[in-house]
């Protein structure tokens, strides 16, 4: 094989390589939650009612990165059940599910499927709730 | 720190999911009530609830964390306040209340199921099913009297059942209810817990304690 022939091969089986690594890596890369590197900045001292100084106690401060945009991780907005016979179709006895119980209204998340979805809007016994992973 | 943020649609508003509350937008420091949730088996919530019903999956797809969940990786940035004192990626239950932060790992656990605890001055029920990785926390004065929790028999998954020292009352251990016994028809509250890694536990509370006997 000539030399351009060669770098061709071994292009398009890269190319392979991340086509086939994008969507496992996909999860790694979400919105984040990080403290303020050096923590809070300082905040002036304040005089109290009695007109002693005091400091002003301020709250850890975030700084929120994005590494993942808006909905790359598609959050369900109208989640689909099924009954547990269908579910027992596809669902390993193993499997690690979040299980939620609200008056009386049992339900079942796989957590494999959570991961690709990280949010689940649902109503659970008349009860809004979201079920993130 | 690492943890989603997430947002909604109605006001934009960014919510911390470790911290349940907003942190930026028009609703920032409004909370969110945490709702207690069982994570264990699908087999083992099936035998609780056979009348459940699972969110549809579609055919069986692997979870994109697997290799995540068994390497040394924290996160995607790392740990921010590295605590030495556990194995980043060991397992706890942590219960942060009146903020006393306390962690239970599972390794401590796997050797002691049921933990007696008194947590902020709650009498409070820590318990540990090896096989199922479920681990609960429930308020163990039902009546305002603290009970003591042992296992009868065998661990049997989510047929176990624990028996208090006062009553000799028998209780389903996963979901706190009595089944038999005095105390027949009570049942214990679960205490709001959070399953996670040790690096994220005690990265978010890092004057965190550790559950040791």
């Amino acid at each position: 094989m000539s030399l351009l022939a060669k770098i061709g091969v071994f292009l398009v089986v890269m190319l392979l390589v991340f086509s086939l690594l994008a969507p496992l890596l996909a999860p790694f890369f979400e919105q984040q939650v990080l403290p303020r590197i050096g923590g809070a900045p300082a905040e002036p001292a304040a005089i109290n009612g009695e007109g002693k100084w005091q400091p002003v106690i301020t709250e850890p401060r975030y700084d929120i990165i994005t590494v993942l945009g808006y909905d790359a991780i598609p959050a369900i907005l109208e989640p689909e059940f099924v009954s547990a016979e269908e579910a027992a179709r596809w669902m390993a006895p193993g499997e690690q599910v979040i299980g939620i119980s609200i008056n009386g209204d049992h339900r079942a998340y796989s957590i494999p499927q959570l991961s690709l979805h990280e949010i689940v809007n649902d109503t659970v016994g008349g009860k809004p709730v979201a079920v993130t992973w | 720190m690492n943890a989603l943020v997430m947002y909604d649609h109605q006001t934009d508003t960014l919510w911390s999911q470790f911290l349940s509350k907003a942190v930026e937008g028009p609703l920032k420091d409004a909370e969110l009530a945490v709702i207690p949730a069982t994570q264990t088996t699908w087999e083992a919530w099936l035998e609780l609830h056979p009348d459940t019903k699972t969110l549809y999956k579609g055919s069986a797809r692997q979870d994109p964390y697997v290799g995540y969940y068994e390497n040394s990786e924290s996160g995607i940035h790392g740990q921010f306040n590295p605590d030495d004192r556990l194995y980043g990626k060991e397992l706890v239950v942590g219960v942060n209340l009146d903020g006393s932060p306390k962690a239970y790992p599972f390794s401590v656990l796997s050797r002691e199921q049921v933990v007696n605890d008194t947590i902020a001055g709650k009498d409070a029920l820590i318990y540990f099913d090896a096989y199922t990785g479920t681990a609960l926390a429930f308020d163990r004065s039902p009546g305002g009297a603290p009970l003591t929790f042992g296992i009868e028999g065998e661990p049997a998954g989510a047929r176990t059942i624990l028996v208090d020292e006062e009553t000799g009352s028998r209780w389903m251990a996963f979901t706190g209810s009595a089944i038999d016994g005095e105390l027949k028809g009570s049942s214990m509250e679960r205490i709001p817990s959070h399953l996670s890694f040790w690096f994220a536990w005690s990265d978010w509370n890092p004057q965190t304690e550790i559950y040791a006997r």
